[in-house]
């Protein structure tokens, strides 16, 4: 499991959504690393890999929502991160399908994925509770 | 320069894989990655100044970071550990050039290269730019190239 508490920016609906989100990366990459033939995966790895990202475009909708609702000042550039990473899992899933649901190119983003979110959530996701918390925000539902 | 990097990598260390105990060492050069199993990770520079940094992961360093983010038995450096340690290596040379700016130095970086066998070597041999990183769980060579752009 991915997941750790030292995650958690204590903002309960950003926390929720996190677990969430790890839970969908970590079921990801324990099938594309599923010591099986990868022909017998591959659906598998269709149907998680359009779970997880569906689940990153809704998250990130989300929590910019958040971010806007409490004036974040951070809030353009971390939207522009966002922008970035979706458009990066886009391009990886075109590729995918149009290059024959090459294993190796999801085992790298998988990879990339995993590292990119921990520091994500460590780093950036961070700040947005660090300003929640100096303006006294309270959650949101 | 050559502390901007090892601060980044400290900060990063700490904070994604919970490794504090980490220590720089200058006057040790390539005497670690003489086996074929590191992986080196080039990442370009552009800006202000020009040039590359290079990360040497020991084989049991790579493992250990996967099995610490994932938390997954990690055996062997196939696509998924070379692409999770390539990231690493991206992240901490991001949070560089951001301690550069913060210096009103302003530089960017490439995507990462992965290269391995026997020009991962070749990197550190007798260079001033070269150090040697000990963590708890592996070492770790930084090579710097780096001159300022005109």
């Amino acid at each position: 499991m991915i997941w750790k508490d030292k995650y958690k920016l204590g903002v309960q609906l950003i926390d929720d959504q996190h677990e969430e989100l790890f839970q969908k990366v970590t079921r990801f990459v324990e099938i594309v690393r599923k010591p099986i033939p990868w022909e017998e995966k591959l659906e598998n790895i269709h149907e998680t890999l359009d779970f997880m990202k569906n689940y990153v475009v809704t998250h990130f909708q989300a929590e910019e929502g958040f971010q806007k609702k409490i004036g974040y000042t951070g809030y353009e550039e971390h939207k522009k991160i966002h922008d970035e990473m979706v458009q990066f899992v886009l391009d990886t899933e075109s590729k995918f399908m149009n290059d024959g649901y090459n294993e190796q190119l999801m085992q790298q983003f998988a990879g990339k994925l995993l590292a990119w979110l921990i520091n994500h959530v460590l780093s950036d996701d961070q700040k947005i509770a660090v300003f929640a918390k100096e303006k006294g925000v309270e959650d949101f539902e | 320069m050559n502390n901007l990097f090892f601060d980044a990598t400290k900060e990063v260390f700490s904070l994604m894989l919970d490794l504090d105990n980490i220590s720089y060492d200058q006057e040790t050069l390539h005497t670690m990655l003489n086996d074929n199993e590191s992986i080196g990770i080039k990442i370009g520079i552009v800006g202000d100044y020009k040039g590359s940094i290079s990360y040497i992961f020991s084989k049991e360093a790579m493992l250990e970071m996967v099995k610490i983010m994932s938390g997954m038995d990690v055996s062997e450096v196939d696509d998924f550990v070379k692409s999770a340690v390539s990231e690493v290596a991206n992240i901490i040379s991001g949070k560089a050039m951001t301690s550069l700016s913060e210096n009103e130095i302003v530089c960017d970086i490439l995507p990462p290269v992965i290269y391995i066998g026997e020009t991962v070597n070749d990197g550190c041999r007798n260079k001033s730019s070269c150090s040697f990183i000990k963590t708890d769980i592996g070492n770790i060579e930084l090579d710097m190239e780096l001159q300022k752009n005109k």
